[in-house]
């Protein structure tokens, strides 16, 4: 090397001091973190953009229904008003100005052959049940207009129509000598015409035949008593988020409480014990184990495998909008803060002595070695800041409701990111 | 300083051993990456960076060289790796040679770490790199063909290249220094 480049080789080989360790000692422990809970960071970003946009693309779903169903019961509104009106002038009609509108003055029937009533005409009857023109309940005091007249033309045709039966009946059977009574009736008159034309010029110049109406009474939708308080169980599968190797499902059983104080709105707290497997053939990430790894128990021993369970309970409250919609199926969405408390079982941590194998031609010839096991047991922790929302379907029966749903759930200090589905049931009152 | 005791926390993911370890090394991995990085920010983040992939591979590290080497190999990687992106970038025009190639070796010597960091900051940073690489950590030309991706008769004309503009740059100091 010539001299130019020792001389530059020396200066630039001094070692040199540089300001903002800690800032940057700060900056790659939140890196290590999010690597310790098995998550990378763009990994972690790309998965909780995807919920957050779920998460809006819901909120505005939903927005956008309750203001279509607000659309429609304003036209509801609208449409009752004016049946109401359509009504109201319906029955503002009289029965005089109803009767007067037919040309011929009209028979009041009655519902009694022969019997007499208020009105004028004459009373008859052509054979019609008289239950078919009664009101339930009425008399011909009520301001409705009467069963039903009959004009006079069909009084006098109906004894038109008698008469031609009359001669109907009178004619002789076919093959049977006809006598003198029937034979001028019967050469006179073909009745069967003579019954058509008198009904057809009678019907001509009939009223139309008015059907009474009452005055209608709107039935009122039946509205589900409010219930303000649920009280329930759920049952709980979760999956950790990126998938973790290490790490088990998670699964678990709950109870869980709500209040209305709004409506659609409801106030949650709920509690749930969950547990799951840890096996590892590497030491752990603080994620999954926070206590002290036992170090190698002997110089050529190395680590072979970590068993464990950890025990989990969540406490979470939150706030669920159910969506206003009319179906069997009602979506809601909810956000809620969890405190959760990690609780790890006994740990396992097996150590293989490579060195001193036990294969078939004895110790050291090879082979799986013997294993030796320390058992380490940490301290209970809390983890706070995390955070959940999801999205759910619940079926209401009269007192009950019943409900699967899913929740992201995201910890700020990147402990653990999962989905957790449930299926719940809820009594209310 | 015995760090095996600490190498050995970092294999077991504790983070006080790693905050030791980091801070026992990070000058030495700062000098290092200042020389491959035009700017300090720049350095630090390949510092953080090299680290990041010394505590999660901490297992690779065999203890068949000290840690120091390792580690030093490590930050070269990642600061070409960062630089990969502009090494393949045009070199500017050829700086007009003010003076004959050879130097006053003296000029040099006055010169302070942080001058001749600002030296080396006026290179493109393919002459950088291969300047750094051949004359600072020994690498051979084949070695840094390798690491560059280029071909060993490119690293060696990068090599003269370097040589010849950090001696024009100096040459050109020398004379503005010199004047009244």
């Amino acid at each position: 090397m010539n001299d130019f480049d020792k001389y530059f080789a020396d200066k630039l080989n001094e070692e040199t001091r540089f300001p903002r360790v800690g800032k940057n000692w700060n900056a790659l422990t939140g890196r290590l973190d999010a690597y310790a809970a098995g998550v990378s960071t763009g990994a972690a970003a790309s998965s909780a953009l995807l919920w957050k946009l779920a998460a809006c693309g819901l909120l505005a779903l939903s927005g956008y229904l309750a203001w279509d169903n607000h659309n429609i019961r304003l036209e509801n509104q609208e449409l009752q008003e004016k049946l109401e009106l359509e009504v109201a002038m319906d029955t503002s009609l009289s029965p005089e100005a109803t009767v007067a509108s037919t040309e011929q003055p009209a028979t009041t029937f009655s519902d009694a052959p022969g019997a007499d009533d208020n009105t004028s005409g004459q009373t008859g009857h052509v054979g019609l049940s008289p239950a078919l023109w009664r009101q339930n309940g009425r008399t011909a005091s009520d301001q409705v207009r009467p069963a039903f007249a009959i004009p006079e033309q069909i009084k006098s045709s109906s004894d038109t129509v008698l008469a031609v039966v009359s001669d109907i009946d009178a004619m002789p059977m076919p093959g049977s000598a006809p006598t003198d009574t029937t034979q001028h009736h019967f050469s006179a008159v073909n009745p069967l015409p003579v019954l058509l034309n008198t009904l057809m010029a009678t019907t001509d110049t009939l009223p139309l035949a008015t059907i009474p109406t009452a005055a209608t009474t709107l039935i009122q939708p039946h509205h589900e008593q409010l219930r303000r308080f649920r009280v329930g169980v759920q049952v709980i599968a979760g999956f950790e988020q990126p998938p973790a190797v290490a790490l088990s499902d998670y699964h678990g059983v709950g109870l869980n409480a709500a209040y209305s104080p709004l409506k659609n709105f409801w106030l949650t707290a709920s509690a749930d014990w969950m547990s799951y497997q840890v096996q590892s053939k590497a030491y752990l990430p603080r994620r999954f184990y926070h206590g002290e790894q036992p170090k190698k128990t002997g110089p050529d021993h190395e680590l072979w495998q970590i068993d464990g369970q950890t025990k989990q309970q969540q406490y979470s409250l939150g706030l669920r909008y159910v969506v206003p919609l009319r179906f069997a199926l009602r979506p809601a969405v909810r956000i809620a803060h969890s405190w959760v408390r990690e609780n790890p079982g006994i740990f396992s941590f097996a150590f293989e002595d490579k060195l001193h194998g036990g294969g078939p031609g004895g110790p050291n010839h090879g082979g799986p070695g013997p294993k030796e096991y320390v058992v380490e047991m940490p301290e209970p922790i809390w983890k706070t800041n995390n955070w959940r929302m999801g999205a759910s379907l619940e079926y209401n029966l009269p007192r009950w409701t019943i409900s699967l749903g899913a929740d992201y759930i995201s910890s700020g200090k990147v402990y653990f990111n999962a989905v957790q589905t449930y299926a719940g049931l809820q009594y209310k009152f | 300083m015995d760090i095996e005791p600490i190498i050995e926390g970092c294999r077991q993911q504790k983070r006080a051993s790693q905050h030791q370890l980091y801070v026992l090394f990070y000058h030495y991995a700062m000098t290092i990456a200042r020389r491959y990085t035009a700017q300090v920010e720049t350095a630090e983040e390949v510092v953080n960076d090299a680290f990041f992939k010394v505590f999660t591979k901490i297992h690779l590290y065999a203890g068949d060289q000290p840690f120091r080497f390792w580690l030093r190999r490590i930050i070269i990687n990642t600061s070409i790796d960062r630089l990969r992106s502009s090494l393949n970038a045009p070199a500017p025009d050829e700086l007009q040679p003010w003076h004959d190639a050879e130097t006053d070796t003296g000029i040099i010597e006055d010169l302070t770490r942080e001058q001749i960091l600002q030296l080396l900051d006026q290179l493109p940073p393919a002459y950088r790199a291969v300047f750094n690489l051949y004359v600072v950590d020994q690498y051979t030309h084949d070695e840094i063909a390798v690491l560059l991706g280029i071909q060993p008769g490119t690293s060696k004309s990068n090599l003269a290249r370097a040589r010849q503009h950090l001696k024009t740059i100096l040459a050109q100091d020398f004379e503005f220094s010199k004047q009244p």
